[in-house]
């Protein structure tokens, strides 16, 4: 026994030791590199989520700045979308704010509200951005974010399963609801089986836009505005689609999803869907076959196309951050300067500064062409973009997925989940 | 537990007792006492040494953000905007206001209700199976262990969504019946049988514990019983089973906590919203949609404290019931 107690200890101590040490420096690694200011440098940490693609042209166009503002370090903290919020809303809280972090217009309100973020005004060239899309990262008259870029929500049509099915593309100047509907039934019923017209889209895009044919906004004050009436019918369009064949059925449709990668049009499974202009890269990456933009449909009686330009996200500046002039030069230089432009494309959207995107549109890729064309063309027709919304906006796309698959199961009717998806709305929004 | 293993039974008669064999009484015994009680303390010492690790963690990352949670849940604490005490306001919320909350609870009772004695039946026939002196055994156990390292990994979760799916593996199977089916995970009355099935799927941890127990029992019982006459379903039921009940008490109490808590499976295969319809929406689920989608980590940390206490007056509960069915053989 004593002899191998003796050498458990002489075994087991350094082990224990180097243990120790592991746990003591985990708890310590946490805030390493938080203001590593070696030799007068300014480190500033940038937050972003995205695909791997992001990642590594962001890292490029940081190098370029890095490489231009001598004395300034930059630290990336990139995440997956599901991910970012959580750690970004931690760290807000426990005063750890990255200095530069990215956000969707959904939860720019809220954040900027809750007093998060830094006034750019003076920090940030915006003399040469689209003043309009500008106007959205404002708050009470207060630029907290600087939008990275515009999108626009569309129809994409995959043109070889028109091909195929022997259809031609539609006159999207001129369609409606019901001819979509049509349309993406008819080319279930001549495809071979396995191919679907349209897919369903959840995405609150689309009910902003069937909203505005009726003359109805979205958001109110800490509210919605859009009325029952429309939710209703936009759930029994919904339903309608899955009932005629336009779409696959409820389960399948809920196990596509909304992810763009493995979405019927980018597998050559699938006709039509509604996106976001800067996802068609990765529709016609997925497919390998051309991919068109088309407009979305409308009623016969519409007032207003109902589409409309959104800054894809916004730049933002932590209000506590102790390096606020250089986090600003480094928007700038992400909005502002040609070279960024001309590496980072329209990944954040189609850039909103003129003379960036003058000095690289010869450069594109061709889904950017497309893209750029398509937005040149709708210019006349687009409402304006929509400002800052209520608190509690970055829930209401689970809400309306949720109260859809009510729909899709027949647990609820069109009208009954209209009316609990406003209830439910109202009591998140502020 | 401890009860069985300590054993096998004969052990303690057969260890040789030096200590009390004729030692003289006086100096030498007093010197012995010392030296065992430096020992003692060295012993201590290295012990605490080991425990040091983990107890840093339990102080630091356990136990205070434990306490400040139970804090927050008298608040309605928000990650960004202000906050202040409330008093039992979530806790009342929680029950009369939320039928989300409601609906996860009912979601995951009937999600551990049905998986965990599935899984407890499902290891225990196979630890029964593998008990019998199979080949290879350690090579079967590793490979059945497999699915309970494996089981809550983001990585199986994505693999389920693959296999249930509408052009998934399962589909395929059926489709040699004739049968065409839809997608399974897309289904709001099937999302949650497919998340039972891949729990009962990770029985490889009670089944090993199962195996160790039933190593436990003295060969000589079942020679006595089959002398006795005795055949292979009667011993099982006389034998068996009630020596293995402190074994399947064990399972059961862990398992059933460890089903209360589960997440990973069902963010994944639902896709982080409780998909479809909330028809998968856990409990610790809708704690983190609380917590981290809409930012009310007050009302998070009340629903957390909740499920502390069902699975502390279940386990409590557990425990006195455990009285009636049992059986301790050394009582």
């Amino acid at each position: 026994m004593t002899t191998h107690t003796k050498r458990l200890t002489r075994r087991v101590l350094p082990a224990l030791a180097v243990v120790g040490a592991m746990t003591l420096t985990a708890c310590g690694g946490g805030d390493s590199g938080g203001d590593g200011s070696d030799g007068g440098d300014v480190t500033l940490r940038v937050a972003w989520w995205g695909s791997d693609e992001r990642q590594r042209i962001t890292e490029e166009a940081i190098a370029k700045f890095e490489e231009q503002n001598e004395g300034i370090k930059i630290q990336p903290e990139y995440s997956t979308f599901d991910a970012y919020y959580d750690q970004l809303t931690t760290q807000v809280a426990s005063n750890d704010a990255p200095d530069v972090f990215a956000v969707e217009i959904r939860r720019l309100g809220e954040l900027a509200r809750g007093g998060v973020m830094a006034d750019l005004d003076g920090l940030v060239g915006t003399d040469d951005l689209n003043q309009e899309l500008l106007e959205s990262g404002a708050i009470d008259g207060v630029q907290y974010g600087i939008p990275t870029g515009a999108n626009a929500f569309a129809v994409m049509a995959n043109t070889k399963v028109f091909e195929d099915a022997g259809i031609d593309l539609p006159d999207d100047t001129s369609w409606t609801w019901e001819d979509y509907m049509e349309l993406s039934a008819e080319l279930t019923d001549t495809t071979d089986s396995g191919l679907y017209g349209t897919q369903i889209s959840n995405n609150d895009a689309f009910l902003k836009i069937f909203a505005a044919q009726r003359g109805e906004a979205f958001y109110g004050e800490g509210e919605l505005a859009v009325s029952e009436e429309t939710v209703t019918d936009w759930f029994a369009y919904q339903l309608e689609q899955i009932d005629e064949g336009a779409t696959p059925d409820g389960p399948r449709s809920v196990e596509i999803g909304e992810n763009v990668e493995t979405s019927l049009v980018a597998t050559n499974t699938g006709a039509m869907g509604m996106w976001w202009t800067n996802q068609l890269g990765t529709l016609t990456a997925g497919s390998g076959e051309e991919v068109e933009l088309l407009r979305m449909p409308s009623d016969a009686g519409a007032q207003t196309g109902g589409m409309f330009l959104q800054p894809t996200m916004f730049w933002t500046v932590s209000g506590n951050s102790a390096k606020q002039e250089a986090a600003g030069k480094l928007v700038d230089f992400l909005v502002n300067d040609p070279e960024a432009g001309a590496i980072m494309g329209s990944d954040r959207g189609l850039p909103m500064n003129s003379s960036v995107l003058d000095s690289i549109r010869d450069g594109l890729p061709e889904a950017d062409v497309k893209s750029l064309a398509f937005i040149d063309d709708i210019s006349d027709e687009t409402d304006v973009p929509p400002t800052a919304l209520p608190g509690g906006a970055g829930e209401i796309p689970n809400l309306l997925k949720r109260y859809s698959e009510e729909v899709y199961f027949e647990r609820m009717t069109p009208q009954e989940a209209a009316a609990a998806f406003i209830t439910e709305a109202n009591s998140v929004l502020s | 537990m401890t009860d069985i293993q300590e054993r096998p039974p004969q052990a303690d008669a057969e260890k040789p007792q030096p200590a009390a064999a004729g030692r003289p009484p006086g100096g030498v015994g007093r010197e012995h006492t010392l030296q065992i009680r430096k020992r003692r303390r060295k012993e201590a010492l290295i012990a605490h040494l080991f425990l040091a690790p983990w107890f840093v963690g339990l102080i630091a990352i356990t136990s205070i953000p434990l306490l400040a949670s139970l804090y927050l849940s008298f608040t309605d604490y928000h990650l960004i905007q202000d906050w202040g005490w409330v008093g039992f306001e979530n806790y009342r919320t929680m029950f009369t206001e939320d039928p989300r909350f409601l609906k996860a609870l009912s979601n995951t009772t009937i999600y551990v209700v049905v998986s965990v004695p599935l899984q407890l039946a499902f290891a225990l026939a196979l630890a029964l199976i593998l008990d019998r002196g199979v080949r290879g055994l350690p090579i079967y156990r590793s490979i059945y262990y497999l699915p309970s390292l494996l089981g809550s990994s983001v990585a199986i979760a994505i693999l389920w969504r693959k296999v249930f799916g509408a052009d998934g593996l399962f589909n395929e199977f059926l489709g040699f019946f004739g049968y065409e089916g839809t997608s399974w995970v897309g289904d709001p009355s099937t999302a949650l049988g497919t998340l039972v099935v891949l729990n009962v799927w990770t029985f490889g941890s009670p089944m090993v514990i199962f195996l160790a127990g039933l190593r436990q029992i003295p060969p000589s019982y079942y020679e006595a019983a089959s002398i006795d006459g005795a055949g292979k379903m009667r011993q099982f039921w006389s034998i068996t089973l009630p020596l293995l009940t402190p074994i399947i008490f064990f399972n059961l109490v862990l398992q059933l906590i460890g089903a209360f808590q589960s997440f990973t499976q069902a963010y994944v295969v639902s896709g982080g919203n409780g998909s479809p319809a909330d028809s998968t929406l856990f409990y610790t689920m809708y704690v983190y949609q609380k917590g981290f989608n809409s930012f009310q980590m007050g009302y998070a940390s009340a629903m957390a404290w909740v499920l502390v206490l069902i699975i502390a007056v279940l386990t409590a509960v557990n425990f006195m019931m455990s009285k009636y069915w049992v059986f301790y053989s050394d009582k």
